[in-house]
């Protein structure tokens, strides 16, 4: 009798799987309509739309984040004194080369009013070879704006400019892969 | 994916996750099968984390010769993962080759692990739903491990199919069926039956 009951749970729990699998995949295009009717407001927390800034980088161009709808962002911040963010430059140097088409950017913030001058940047800059765009907050206040109290900081927006995750400690390639692929 | 604050770090859920479940599948299986857990949980445990945390080192070479310390926030990732399980499974099998008896319990305690998991993972993820049930199927199996197991006319290998099979269910309810996370889960509770089952057969477990 208990062999038929395990037996008969066994197979329809296979079956509502399967059943499950079939309508999830239907439903998923009219959940997605419904999120991007909401609007966002400008915050930190998830799903708030990233604060605006404009910056100069290390080529003397001007950075405005604004610009860079319609792409996804890796918005990170460090300092050239923090052990960390060494151990990150090469994985986010990596990713940026195994990136070609561009649809995720990398802004790497310089903590410049908290760090040890434009030498020093400019010489960690040469020595990882870095080539994405690496702003300067030379007032300090975008760190300020984004509550950066620990470096590395990252925050990681959509292609709308909202906040999809915030991640404190250093990334490695997969985890940037892992939460820029399935941004909208 | 959800990060779990931890001093001036974000780790990720599922690693928190996976040593909560850790240290709770000891005492689970203690209720479960009314026996103390023996030394290869934690030795299995240790053994994955070593392997799938050091194998950053081959698998990012010229990193980590640049910068030895980022084996200090770094791990092999997904290769390091399928490296760790399959150096588990390999610890397994030589230690069951030498003593069947100890096949009893991974069986058990891979299902008890997995749910709990899941369960603690689903509320660092604050989706309560799912949480909830997982934390039911996490009761259920507990007692129908409890008093089913060494009754003569339950098959055990039938029981912890249905048991499995409902937590792929919960899992696939919520999220995609098709992830690393299930093949993993999957894979091991084949595995471990098998085992089980083998042992059973020869009379080598009772």
């Amino acid at each position: 009798m208990i062999k038929k009951v395990l037996f008969a749970i066994l197979l329809l729990a296979a079956i509502s799987i399967i059943a499950t699998n079939f309508i999830a995949k239907e439903n998923e295009s009219t959940q997605s309509k419904v999120e991007s009717n909401q609007s966002a407001t400008t915050g930190l927390t998830p799903g708030a739309e990233a604060p605006d800034f404009t910056l100069t980088d290390q080529n003397g161009e001007t950075v405005h984040l604004s610009d860079y709808r319609g792409k996804k962002v890796i918005l990170n911040f460090w300092a050239t004194w923090c052990p960390p963010c060494r151990a990150e430059m090469p994985h986010m140097q990596q990713f940026h080369e195994n990136n070609p088409d561009g649809d995720v950017e990398i802004l790497a913030v310089n903590l410049t009013s908290q760090d040890k001058g434009d030498e020093a940047i400019r010489s960690f800059i040469d020595e990882f070879g870095l080539t994405f765009q690496i702003p300067m907050d030379e007032s300090g206040e975008v760190a300020q704006a984004y509550q950066v109290r620990t470096v590395p900081t990252t925050y990681i927006l959509n292609t709308k400019g909202e906040i999809a995750q915030k991640i404190v400690g250093p990334m490695d390639e997969q985890i940037m892969i892992e939460q820029t692929e399935n941004l909208d | 994916m959800s990060y779990v604050p931890i001093f001036h770090l974000t780790i990720p859920a599922i690693w928190v996750s996976v040593l909560i479940a850790a240290a709770l599948t000891s005492f689970l299986v203690r209720f479960a099968l009314k026996e103390k857990t023996g030394d290869w949980l934690w030795n299995a445990v240790s053994l994955y984390i070593l392997i799938w945390k050091l194998s950053y080192i081959p698998l990012n070479f010229e990193n980590f010769l640049e910068m030895p310390l980022s084996i200090l926030y770094f791990n092999g990732g997904l290769y390091g993962h399928v490296l760790g399980i399959v150096l588990v499974m390999v610890y397994l099998t030589l230690l069951f080759t030498k003593q069947p008896k100890l096949a009893n319990q991974p069986v058990f305690a891979w299902l008890l692990f997995f749910v709990s998991y899941q369960a603690v993972l689903q509320i660092f993820e604050n989706n309560v739903l799912e949480a909830i049930f997982h934390s039911l199927l996490l009761i259920l199996s507990m007692l129908a491990i409890r008093y089913l197991v060494k009754r003569a006319d339950v098959p055990t290998d039938l029981l912890l199919a249905a048991l499995f099979t409902l937590e792929l269910l919960i899992v696939s309810v919520f999220a995609p069926l098709i992830s690393w996370q299930t093949a993993t889960f999957v894979t091991l509770a084949v595995i471990t039956i098998y085992f089980y089952n083998r042992f059973t057969q020869k009379g080598q477990i009772v």
